[in-house]
């Protein structure tokens, strides 16, 4: 297993967090550990992953849609998540080359030295948890095509002003 | 109330010196986050594109690139949208978007730490990642953008000079 799975497991032990995460260790080059859990989001249960391995590249993957989005409504909600990439500074989202499935992704570079796995864990409970649950709502209704449901849309800019 | 100290500039600075790179320009902002801007470019074959290295005192360090400066139109948008949803799903460390205020492309690559965790090689990795990998995307780039050039990115700031 990997360092930084190490210091996130002990974190987790640490806190007594025992059923957020279930863990599969993979053999691979990078020694890659997937931790899966779940986001309970407007009665639904989206998929959560957080992989950590040998390398400094750390990613944490929600699966926002967990289903395919219709071919009709896929140029508008590629749209929509072009918006919400460029309002929010840390997630991305996209649509799934293969799947059509809507993903977000953040990327949380650390090596094992300054691997945070509180910061990790804050990211997830206080950034990506509220952030999910006020826009999955306005998500969902660019993928169903639905009247906009009434997310409440923030007025000021998470990310900084361009500078040229 | 003071502001709060960017301590992350100070030790990218000394790693600037130690590696004797010395391809950026410095501009302190003043604004309630300390925020010190460090800017070069990128040379590609279709025009230099500004990359821009953000610190402040927040946990948030940004890497942005200018990828298409006010080149993004109605009849190149969809185009570009597709091309930066299938590059979103490939990459994992950066996303690109579009910027509907400056019809502009950027790409932005965000390094979270806390500010006694920074490691200026790390962000100079992911700088380095993106500075390589741009040139193998110009070709799509030209394609979804429509155009063979891009704007001088030095014509905004351009002074007019008269004969006397």
């Amino acid at each position: 297993m990997n360092t930084k799975a190490e210091q996130f497991d002990q974190f987790l032990k640490d806190r007594e967090v025992t059923n957020w995460f279930t863990k599969e260790e993979h053999q691979d080059d990078v020694n890659s550990v997937v931790y899966r859990g779940y986001f309970d989001v407007a009665a639904q249960q989206l998929p959560l992953f957080v992989v950590l391995d040998d390398t400094v590249f750390n990613l944490v993957r929600l699966v926002v849609t967990t289903g395919a989005v219709p071919a009709e409504k896929q140029a508008e909600v590629v749209e929509y998540l072009n918006e919400l990439n460029g309002k929010f500074k840390i997630f991305k989202y996209y649509l799934g080359e293969e799947d059509n499935v809507v993903y977000m992704d953040i990327s949380l570079p650390a090596s094992k030295e300054t691997f945070d796995p509180n910061l990790l864990v804050g990211l997830l409970l206080e950034v990506l948890e509220p952030h999910i649950k006020e826009y999955y709502p306005s998500i969902l209704g660019k993928v169903l095509g639905a009247e906009e449901p009434a997310t409440k849309e923030k007025g000021k800019k998470e990310k900084k002003e361009k500078v040229n | 109330m003071a502001k709060p100290k960017n301590e992350k500039s100070g030790v990218f600075e000394t790693f600037l010196v130690e590696e004797n790179i010395t391809c950026f320009d410095k501009r302190e902002i003043q604004d309630e986050e300390s925020t010190v801007v460090y800017r070069s470019y990128i040379q590609t074959e279709i025009g230099d594109m500004p990359i821009f290295v953000l610190l402040d005192a927040t946990i948030y360090s940004v890497v942005r690139v200018v990828v298409g400066g006010n080149v993004v139109t109605p009849e190149n948008y969809q185009a570009i949208v597709d091309f930066i949803n299938r590059e979103n799903s490939i990459y994992k460390n950066f996303k690109y978007y579009v910027e509907h205020d400056d019809n502009s492309l950027y790409l932005d690559c965000v390094y979270m730490c806390s500010n006694s965790a920074f490691e200026p090689q790390l962000l100079y990795v992911l700088m380095n990642q993106i500075v390589q990998y741009m040139p193998s995307a110009v070709p799509a780039l030209k394609e979804a953008m429509g155009i063979s050039q891009l704007p001088d990115p030095f014509l905004a700031h351009a002074h007019e000079h008269h004969e006397s």
